[in-house]
């Protein structure tokens, strides 16, 4: 140990210092295991589970613009009643595009015990949506991170339109074909 | 478009004794007595945590995304981020474990509508449990999982009277006619 008096007062701010560390984090760690204590000595809330009756997927489609129904019968299985309250996660696509659908109306209901109640959400489909299939959840507020998986196919609003363009362009071919073979018969068949 | 239903049912948590209308009162009167044994600070900074903890879980839905994207990005999240920090908010809500408040007024809602609460109510006191591992975890919360914590459990409160005012609410608009008291007696013997 140096007897110079910079470097042994040095030496004892050092330890000063580390003893005040350790006795700041001791009192922050005992207050968190106290807060834990705490946390666990509670009362007890009976809580609700979900419990999917299949492992079916709520999946559905329509074209961009329109608005598409998410149907889910709900049982109440506990011997009180209960509050459900269908939310949306976010649904994303194979390519990475992330959609945020505004569900209209996701209302709270309430389910007597042993009653089974239709919820009914609404989705409107974007219309600068790119068309494809976006998967996500539909989850009940408050009972966990279970729900059911989710599937909605946006299709693309333009193909009908081609589709009936398509028809119409293909319509004189299919009567020319009509005509060609109604005009069959009256040819003379050469022998 | 609409699909079939899949249909899912509401069961009791395992390892818990189920919601039914005595664990639910037993549930209340813990939640009561504890109030008399911690101090106000930590009473209003776990129901605050509650609020948190939900807000963080409706901010994993489409919607509560949506929401919160807004109000980050306004003026209101940077202020009261503020006002959370300078505060020391964070680090007081942050060290308290979280009520389940949206279980808790899920289950004072249902002993308002129990068939048997007069009946059980002469069965007190019942012996509650204690949350134990079941207990909300502890973590670190911002202002938005407050707000947003807020708007869902004020959401789901005005549906649930709502729904309770439903079976016996008068129609919109409707009259009632008022009875006129008779004229009191009169007399000399009455003044």
């Amino acid at each position: 140990m140096s007897n110079e008096p910079g470097e042994g007062g040095g030496t004892f701010s050092e330890l000063l210092r580390l003893q005040t560390e350790f006795q700041t984090r001791l009192a922050e760690e005992t207050l968190n295991y106290l807060r834990r204590v705490q946390g666990a000595a509670a009362p007890a809330s009976p809580g609700t589970v979900l419990v999917p009756q299949d492992d079916d997927a709520l999946t559905t489609a329509g074209t961009v613009g329109s608005t598409v129904q998410l149907q889910l019968d709900v049982e109440n299985r506990q011997r009180v009643h209960c509050v459900v309250t269908p939310l949306l996660s976010p649904l994303v696509n194979s390519e990475g595009v992330t959609w945020f659908p505004a569900a209209t109306p996701s209302p709270s209901t309430l389910i007597a015990p042993g009653q089974t109640r239709t919820i009914v959400v609404a989705v409107p489909i974007s219309a600068d949506l790119p068309p494809a299939t976006y998967r996500g959840a539909l989850v009940l507020r408050g009972f966990g991170e279970r729900g059911v998986a989710v599937a909605i196919e946006a299709k693309s609003a333009a193909a009908p339109r081609t589709a009936r363009k398509r028809a119409t362009a293909a319509a004189p071919a299919r009567k020319t074909k009509a005509r060609a073979r109604g005009t069959q018969p009256r040819t003379p068949r050469k022998r | 478009m609409t699909v079939h239903p899949v249909r899912v049912r509401l069961v009791d948590a395992p390892e818990e004794a189920g919601r039914t209308t005595a664990t639910l009162l037993a549930s209340l009167a813990a939640r009561l007595g504890t109030l008399f044994l911690v101090s106000g600070a930590d009473a209003v900074g776990s129901l605050v945590a509650g609020y948190c903890a939900l807000g963080r879980e409706v901010g994993m839905t489409a919607e509560g995304a949506r929401l919160r994207r807004a109000i980050d990005s306004g003026r209101a999240g940077a202020n009261g981020e503020s006002i959370w920090r300078t505060l020391n908010l964070d680090r007081w809500i942050s060290a308290v474990p979280p009520s389940p408040v949206l279980d808790q007024f899920r289950n004072d809602l249902a002993l308002l509508l129990a068939e048997d609460l007069v009946e059980t109510l002469e069965l007190m006191p019942i012996p509650g449990e204690a949350a134990g591992d079941r207990a909300p975890a502890m973590a670190d919360w911002d202002f938005s999982d407050l707000v947003l914590g807020l708007w869902a459990f004020s959401s789901e409160l005005v549906a649930a009277v709502e729904a309770l005012a439903e079976p016996t609410l008068p129609r919109p608009g409707d009259v009632q006619v008022g009875v006129t008291e008779d004229e009191p007696p009169a007399g000399e013997l009455l003044r």
